[in-house]
């Protein structure tokens, strides 16, 4: 896979990864995405191979997304908060014109009320297919936990999403 | 073991992200090589064609023997004008290449 192949496939997975970073604006998410393609691009010689070479991508992005958190964070004199509602709202709804299945509406719209970490981890076992301990290498968190977490989006999915009963 | 109720969850959940996805897609700006290398590719060109150039043109300097073969037989074909501003252009190259055979004297 060539640079621009890279960048066709995974900028809009960026995107949708770091969109779980709520503190952000969408300017700023789109500015953090390029940021973290320049810097794989300048590390990829790091790249040892060890897990897929999205393990190791999403790896950096996350990493890199809670450093300008805790940038954000400083420079605004604040602690470290994921946001809920007050950052929801910089949200723009999907475009009205956009026909979507009503139960796909409601899941992306209880996607939108996970925290950070567990949409994550919901984005990267369910539309980008990585396994359990590469989820894990990701978010730098024991498998188990990775486990635990996924089986409670589900079991709350399950609730909320008539979807799911199906 | 996940039952099916929890793969329909998952389906689910991967639907919806495809929904981010594709959005996401279409913001996506091109890859910045794309603004950068065909500039750099042209330049890249545009030198390597002007030396070539200058060196054929080099190589093929005509001596005045040729000069005025070829002047005679453009005059044939042009028309004044043009052909009066080849022959001064042509007397210019002339008078400044050395002559066959002379020395620094």
């Amino acid at each position: 896979m060539n640079n621009d192949e890279v960048w066709r496939r995974y900028y809009p997975r960026l995107l949708t990864l770091v969109r779980g970073f709520r503190q952000f604006s969408r300017e700023e998410q789109e500015d953090i995405v390029q940021e973290i393609m320049l810097k794989c691009w300048k590390k990829h010689h790091r790249f040892d191979g060890r897990h897929a070479f999205s393990t190791w991508l999403y790896r950096i992005a996350r990493n890199h997304c809670i450093d300008e958190v805790r940038k954000k964070e400083r420079k605004a004199g604040r602690e470290m908060v994921f946001l809920e509602e007050s950052c929801r709202s910089s949200y723009p709804e999907p475009p009205a014109a956009m026909e979507e299945a009503e139960d796909i509406r409601q899941a992306r719209q209880f996607l939108d009320s996970l925290e950070e970490r567990d949409r994550s981890i919901a984005f990267l076992l369910c539309h980008e297919g990585l396994k359990i301990r590469d989820v894990a290498a990701v978010l730098d968190m024991p498998e188990g936990t990775v486990k635990y977490r996924m089986h409670r989006i589900r079991e709350t999915a399950k609730a909320e999403l008539k979807g799911g009963r199906g | 073991m996940r039952d099916d109720e929890d793969l329909n969850i998952d389906r689910l959940i991967g639907q919806a992200f495809s929904v981010d996805v594709k959005e996401a897609a279409q913001r996506t700006p091109p890859p910045p090589g794309n603004s950068v290398l065909p500039l750099l590719k042209a330049a890249a060109l545009t030198v390597f064609l002007t030396s070539l150039f200058t060196l054929s043109v080099s190589d093929r300097l005509p001596t005045p023997a040729h000069l005025s073969g070829r002047l005679q037989s453009r005059y044939e074909v042009m028309g004044d004008e043009i052909a009066f501003n080849m022959e001064s252009g042509f007397r210019t190259i002339i008078s400044s290449y050395p002559k066959q055979g002379a020395t620094d004297e």
